[in-house]
């Protein structure tokens, strides 16, 4: 029912927060509303135990249970639902919204009669990712829904606990593989985009864009960022804290490097595969049984050295990042590039030079997107980490940041999450130097 | 003619990687042939730098001469699943982290030595009785009560207080499914009330009930940074905000009813390789030595006489805990306990 619930909201706030986006948009420069973009993933970037932290810092009387629960889910990722929503709106609804203009459609009309209905396979993807983002999510549940609206995932690690045996929780992760891999089975999601409309598009739309609808979009990435900065003076103030030492951030570096690279081989390795709609529907169904089983599967690979408690590490943060990542974008480019594919293929090439000529130079800017997104969900990641790297004495800033907490220093762990930044830039200025050398290779090509 | 740049590009990345890799590729676990060197595993924040771990590992080899290479559990309440996977050469020694409920799990899967004489050894009137295990030692020890801040709320001195509409939303508690505290807290209300009036209480509390992490350090951040709540944690809790903040404002709920109490334990598997050294290092826990690291770094009360404790870290001024026996038997109805409690929680 959380799920539901909170799939809904976010959805209609997140179409209200496309619609703010798209007024910003048409009255902003490109790096302004690039600003503005990062601010609306702000609150996906921090970990959830300091989205509540730092928002209960601020508001004295935050909602808990069940309506607290979608509340945070909803407040997380609006910012997320309202880019996606934004940039589906921006590429399929130029046309139909000219063709209402001069018809004399009202907005509101526009919305409930076009817009929605032509783009409900869109929704409705978006729809089953969020379900199953919010029926996987353990942190929010566990912390803010109580126990009444704890979820799959805290069902799984509740049965760890309690029973102190991992192999009975075994059959209910696999169940829910299933169950979630059958469900996008089944809704058969093809969300072929051959249209594209540059952001100045955004003009187009100022009847229906409003201002103050960017709130919706923009609020939870401001608020954190107020609180953030809030905490981060009188942390500075304070002569006892440790920012970072450097073995923990040198851990963190690895962590987000490796993550990032791995995210980047699989995304490739996907995007080869990419052949028919059909291998394209069954890899877009994949979702990962559950953090706490995932570790404990990467357990049992391998030998228990530090760089392969990394290695492991890093496969495992990138396999459970991925889905959501390559259902978002990739797939997107991915259809979009169908019909160059297939007039290759006329040709007597080989498939690899065809991915090679073709495929990877035109996604390889959103690989990298997309990299840095895991590598930078993997600094805040302690659940995996500590499963896997723990037992060979790395410690990353995350980890040691639910260490402090464990001793009761709040304002220490909030020192460390300032920190992350350091690692993050270095992450980006990698992967976004790769992917502008990478677009040099590509224009060269021609 | 740009594929240069590229080229140099990937290079200089993989050259970065490997550098920042150098020290990991090149790692070999020196200490695993070592027959002197103890391995001991425990939680993290017990490892950590500011951990009570590093500290008794200096101490126990200038005493001993004896080195320690702690294992690194990760989470407290998955050590013995932790366990299960290690390969018989990185079995550890000795495991230090156990409470009153892990110890019954570990018994099941694990067998360990005997640990009577080093028992008899605890001669502490501040001791609750029934924390002595014949095959676990108990090293530290802290009771569980309510802990609030000065001029946010009224103290409760009793359970049924918390019913009362100045508690509304106000009271976080630890999932006693995935917390051991949040269990005590269970345990606390049965062993007062009994079974069916326990649960008939917890149904009545529900409204003054703001939230159940899933752990004491989530439940305690939230605390923390939610004015106007109360945590159900540690009587030694406030110790912290006094000696590390030098705040006076957190305080201890003092309780008419009995409190419930949760003891650290530590345990040699039958399995140890190096099982002399590991009985070295059970005696040296209970010196004064490495109780007093345990007592400042845990904020926990030691299971020996300290003499110089009474400034900053009193004994409890009232010794009233719930019956152990009674708790044993609650212990042993764990998971019943668990699915009842769900009832009225679901």
């Amino acid at each position: 029912m959380q799920s539901l619930l909170s799939m809904a909201l976010s959805l209609v706030m997140g179409l209200g927060g496309a619609l703010g986006l798209l007024w910003l948009s048409s009255c902003t420069e490109k790096k302004t509303f690039s600003f503005l973009s990062f601010l609306c993933l702000l609150p996906n970037f921090l970990p959830p135990l300091f989205v509540i932290i730092l928002s209960s810092g601020l508001i004295p009387f935050l909602p808990h249970g069940l309506w607290g629960l979608v509340f945070f889910h909803s407040f997380i990722n609006v910012g997320l639902v309202s880019l996606i929503v934004y940039t589906w709106i921006l590429q399929q609804a130029l046309p139909w919204w000219q063709f209402s203009m001069v018809a004399g459609v009202s907005p509101l009309r526009f919305i409930i009669f076009i817009l929605l209905p032509n783009l409900r396979f869109h929704f409705l993807s978006l729809s089953f990712f969020l379900l199953v983002l919010y029926m996987l999510s353990f942190s929010i549940p566990a912390l803010i829904g109580g126990s009444i609206y704890g979820g799959i995932e805290v069902f799984i690690y509740e049965k760890i606990v309690t029973t102190g045996n991992w192999s009975q929780v075994v059959p209910y992760a696999l169940g829910l593989f299933v169950l979630t891999l059958l469900g996008s089975r089944w809704l058969g999601i093809d969300t072929n985009m051959q249209k594209w409309n540059p952001p100045e598009a955004a003009l187009g739309f100022k009847k229906i864009a409003k201002p103050w609808c960017a709130f919706f979009a923009l609020g939870p990435g401001v608020f954190l960022m107020v609180a953030v900065a809030k905490n981060f003076w009188s942390l500075v103030l304070n002569p006892d804290l440790t920012f970072f030492n450097l073995l923990s951030l040198r851990a963190s570096l690895q962590v987000s490097l490796l993550t990032a690279l791995m995210t980047l081989l699989v995304a490739s390795l996907l995007s080869y595969s990419f052949v028919k709609p059909e291998w394209s529907r069954w890899l877009l169904a994949w979702t990962h049984p559950g953090w706490v089983i995932m570790g404990f599967s990467l357990l049992l690979l391998g030998p228990e050295s530090p760089f392969w408690s990394l290695l492991k590490n890093a496969l495992g943060l990138s396999l459970l990042f991925l889905p959501y990542l390559y259902r978002l974008t990739i797939h997107r480019e991915l259809q979009e590039l169908r019909g160059q594919v297939m007039v290759a293929q006329i040709f007597p090439v080989s498939w690899f030079k065809i991915y090679w000529f073709v495929i990877l130079p035109a996604i390889f800017p959103s690989i990298c997107a997309v990299a840095i997104l895991a590598g930078w969900w993997a600094l805040g990641d302690f659940a995996l980490s500590e499963i896997l790297l723990a037992p060979v004495g790395v410690q990353t800033l995350a980890m040691e940041m639910k260490n402090a907490l464990s001793t009761y220093d709040q304002a220490q762990a909030l020192a460390l999450l300032t920190s992350l930044w350091i690692p993050g830039v270095v992450l980006i200025l990698i992967f976004q130097g790769m992917s502008y050398v990478s677009c040099r290779r590509i224009s060269s090509l021609f | 003619m740009h594929t240069r740049p590229f080229l140099y590009y990937l290079s200089a990345l993989l050259i970065t990687l490997f550098l920042l890799f150098v020290p990991e590729l090149f790692w070999q676990d020196t200490d695993s042939d070592d027959d002197q060197t103890l391995r001991i595993m425990s939680y993290s924040s017990f490892l950590q730098e500011e951990g009570a771990g590093p500290e008794l590992s200096q101490l126990f080899y200038e005493q001993t001469g004896i080195r320690i290479k702690w294992i690194n559990a990760g989470n407290a309440g998955l050590l013995i699943e932790r366990l299960k996977f290690k390969r018989d050469s990185d079995r550890p020694d000795l495991i230090m982290g156990f409470d009153q409920f892990s110890i019954l799990e570990a018994r099941k899967s694990f067998k360990f030595l005997e640990l009577r004489d080093l028992n008899r050894k605890l001669q502490n009137p501040h001791l609750p009785s029934g924390s002595k295990q014949s095959d676990f030692l108990a090293y530290d020890w802290g009771p569980m009560t309510f802990i609030y801040r000065n001029n946010e709320v009224v103290a409760p001195i009793q359970l049924d207080d918390l019913l009362k509409e100045d508690y509304e939303s106000r009271l976080i508690l630890p999932d006693p499914r995935m917390s051991s505290p949040g269990l005590q807290f269970l345990l606390w209300v049965i062993g007062v009330k009994g079974e069916d009036a326990g649960f008939d209480f917890l149904k009545k509390l529900q409204p003054s009930i703001r939230v159940m992490p899933p752990s004491w350090s989530s439940s305690y951040s939230l605390f923390k940074s939610t004015p106007g709540t109360m945590v159900f944690s540690y009587l030694t809790s406030p110790y912290y905000h006094k000696l590390e903040e030098n705040s006076e404002a957190y305080k201890a709920a003092a309780f008419n009813d009995p409190l419930p109490v949760q003891v650290e334990y530590a345990a040699i598997p039958q399995f140890c390789g190096r099982c002399d050294q590991a009985m070295s290092f059970m005696n040296f826990l209970i010196t004064p030595g490495a109780q007093k690291i345990l007592m400042n770094k845990n904020y926990m009360y030691p299971v020996a006489l300290l003499p110089e404790m009474e400034k900053d870290f009193p004994w409890p001024e009232k010794n009233s805990y719930l019956d152990p026996i009674e708790t044993l038997r609650l212990i042993n109805k764990k998971k019943e306990l668990i699915n009842r409690w769900k009832t009225v929680f679901y």
